[in-house]
């Protein structure tokens, strides 16, 4: 058992441990998941967190190497090595590393991702809230679900039950002074509001590439990438080099399908229009990752929902796909702006 | 008085469509389970009866006129109607201003607008506007009536008055010296994650290909960190500059917390001070930086 006040000891000890620790703090009434210094208290009273994980294992900058065109030199800079924490993650955010983890590390391994992976201990507080955009049931998780995390901290009152699920977890806690429950009885888990049925909807998009529903679904959605940015599964990057005269720098940076210049290439930019961009967002997430490695890019987490300036709502976008076959009515013709 | 708004409000949209004066009504229609409000586009009759109006309507819907499908049904003539508050219109007076709509092809339902709630608290779950305070813009609202419209909604007399300075909450940012003010900022835009909500959610922000967007050369340095930041919203606080309605969308739409906002509007305090001009006032005004007069200032210029 630990208190909920104990944690930030459990902080505390991590950084002396020589961990980098990543913890929910406030700010203007908004939790963020944030590095936190030794003394700092984790959050724990939220719902979730506005950025997800992805934050810290993904980068939304990372610098790759430096250049220097003058002597024709190129130096790498590698991954930060250092241990790192993440504590008080929900288990929707250590379920989204699960489904990183098979997009990135096998077949082609993504060497950063994975550096920084195996240095990552994820120490989740599993959920006493949800709140109406919360929809992890639907996507097979859960308030107390164990993917992905390698301790999970089970509320009881006012304590945590401390159950580590892995080696690393097992170590973690030593480490930081931490001992096991084997028994005890957590709080049930809370009762979503929110269920999003998705029967029907790999067989629909199978089929509908192509569809008017796309220009229906996507017509609120005024092209920016904060759904993207802030979703715990999005990964795609784009690699942009910062140069001078003689010298510079490359970095991955984040980069999304809302975008006019995503993928865009010599002469062709292969989706024109919102409705395309959109579709990517749905098609790569409830199609291909199905597709290719089995699993739905998406945990239910919500904060697309949540943090959409116009109100676009997945769920009901998931719902509404296979509904009835054809599109309620014609969509525009496509024009020649996009953003 | 907000019911009986509704009520007209969807009569007028009704009255278009049934007429096909106009090809789409855009308004704010019910969130998804009746959560809140969003934007709603009818098409049909039917549709305008979907239409809502209550103090959760922030999204300035101007901002829709550039895109699918309003931009496609404009460039080839047809009519659009829009639904607009005060300050949303204050954002179609400088798109006509700046010739990017025909004052015959757009039909405004203005409405008469006593202030919309600060939809901060629906992040944790609630409903937009839960915490019961509206907006900081709305208490110090000078277009309470909208400076354009073609129907009026709602009764002008029965307006609040405006209380305080419009400018009143980015008054600290001047009173802070230089290195105060750099720390703000660096600090804030330290946070930008460039997902370009506050470029998206801006009206004023039309261009068809933003400079952050164009790579041969690249202007504006892509990676998140500091410097590319700041290279974005410098941009894009000078293209703003002189244009910017104070419609505040740019930091409601922020899901980092950064008062994108208090940059223009800093802004337009700068422009009305120096040659006494607010964006989006009065469509006959000619906009300050399309006119040219020997006494200009130039104080500002260092």
């Amino acid at each position: 058992m630990v208190s909920k006040s104990d944690l930030s000891s459990v902080i505390a000890r991590a950084v002396s441990a020589g961990y980098e620790v990543y913890a929910p703090g406030k700010r203007n009434g908004k939790v963020y998941l944030e590095k936190a210094d030794d003394g700092a208290s984790p959050e724990l009273d939220h719902v979730i967190t506005v950025n997800g994980v992805k934050d810290i294992l993904l980068p939304r900058c990372e610098p790759l190497a430096d250049f220097n065109l003058t002597d024709v030199s190129i130096e790498s800079i590698d991954a930060p090595a250092a241990g790192r924490v993440l504590l008080a993650t929900r288990p929707c955010d250590a379920a989204s590393l699960v489904i990183l983890d098979a997009i990135l590390l096998d077949p082609a391994r993504d060497t950063r991702y994975a550096r920084m992976r195996e240095e990552t201990v994820v120490v989740t507080v599993a959920c006493s809230r949800a709140d109406a955009a919360c929809f992890c049931t639907s996507m097979g998780y859960g308030p107390h679900d164990e993917t992905g995390s390698d301790v999970i901290l089970l509320p009881a009152g006012d304590s945590y039950l401390v159950r580590p699920l892995t080696e690393k977890g097992k170590a973690f806690i030593g480490e930081v002074g931490l001992e096991a429950d084997a028994g005890g009885e957590p709080d049930s888990p809370p009762q979503l509001t929110r269920t999003v049925r998705t029967e029907g909807l790999k067989a629909w998009l199978d089929e509908n590439f192509e569809s008017e529903k796309w220009r229906d679904v996507s017509i609120n959605c005024i092209g920016c990438g904060a759904c993207y940015y802030l979703c715990p599964t999005c990964h795609c990057f784009d690699i942009t080099d910062e140069a001078g005269v003689a010298r510079g720098r490359r970095y991955r940076i984040w980069d999304c399908c809302s975008f006019a210049d995503f993928t865009k290439m010599a002469g062709h930019q292969p989706r024109v229009g919102r409705h395309a961009r959109y579709r990517q967002r749905i098609m790569h997430k409830f199609k291909y990752t199905v597709d290719n490695v089995n699993l739905t890019a998406c945990v239910g987490d919500g904060r697309c929902i949540r943090h959409c300036p116009v109100g676009v709502d997945i769920g009901e976008i998931l719902e509404s796909l296979p509904e009835g076959g054809a599109a309620r009515r014609g969509g525009p013709e496509p024009g020649s702006r996009e953003g | 008085m907000q019911e009986s708004s509704q009520n007209r409000l969807r009569e007028e949209a009704g009255k278009l469509l049934s007429a096909a004066a106009v090809e789409v009504v855009v308004g704010y229609g019910d969130g998804h389970g009746g959560d809140g409000v969003r934007p709603l586009f009818a098409r049909t009759p039917d549709e305008a009866a979907g239409l809502v109006w209550n103090d959760a309507c922030v999204h300035n819907l101007a901002t829709y006129l550039s895109r699918e499908p309003c931009r496609q049904i404009l460039l080839r003539g047809g009519k659009v109607g829009i639904v607009a508050k005060g300050c949303d219109a204050r954002a179609l007076v400088v798109l006509l201003q700046e010739g990017q709509i025909a004052r015959e092809s757009v039909h405004v339902i203005g409405m008469v607008c006593d202030g919309v709630l600060d939809p901060g608290a629906a992040v944790s779950g609630g409903t937009a506007g839960s915490s019961g305070a509206v907006l900081p813009k709305c208490r110090q609202c000078e277009v309470q009536t909208p400076p354009l419209y073609d129907t009026l909604v709602g009764d002008p007399a029965g307006a609040a008055a405006a209380e305080g300075d419009p400018l009143e909450d980015v008054k600290d940012l001047q009173s802070m010296s230089l290195e105060e003010r750099w720390s703000f900022w660096t600090g804030h835009l330290a946070r930008c994650i460039k997902c370009y909500a506050c470029r998206q959610a801006c009206p004023m922000c039309y261009c068809a290909t933003c400079i952050t967007e164009k790579s041969e050369p690249q202007w504006i340095d892509k990676p998140s960190h500091l410097k590319g930041a700041l290279a974005y919203h410098l941009i894009r606080a000078m293209h703003l500059a002189g244009r910017c309605v104070s419609c505040g969308e740019c930091g409601r739409a922020c899901p980092m917390d950064i008062p994108v906002d208090k940059i223009s509007r800093y802004l337009a305090g700068q422009v009305e001070e120096a040659f006494d001009y607010k964006a989006g006032m009065d469509p006959e005004a000619t906009p300050a930086f399309r006119t040219y007069r020997e006494d200009d200032p130039e104080d500002f210029i260092r």
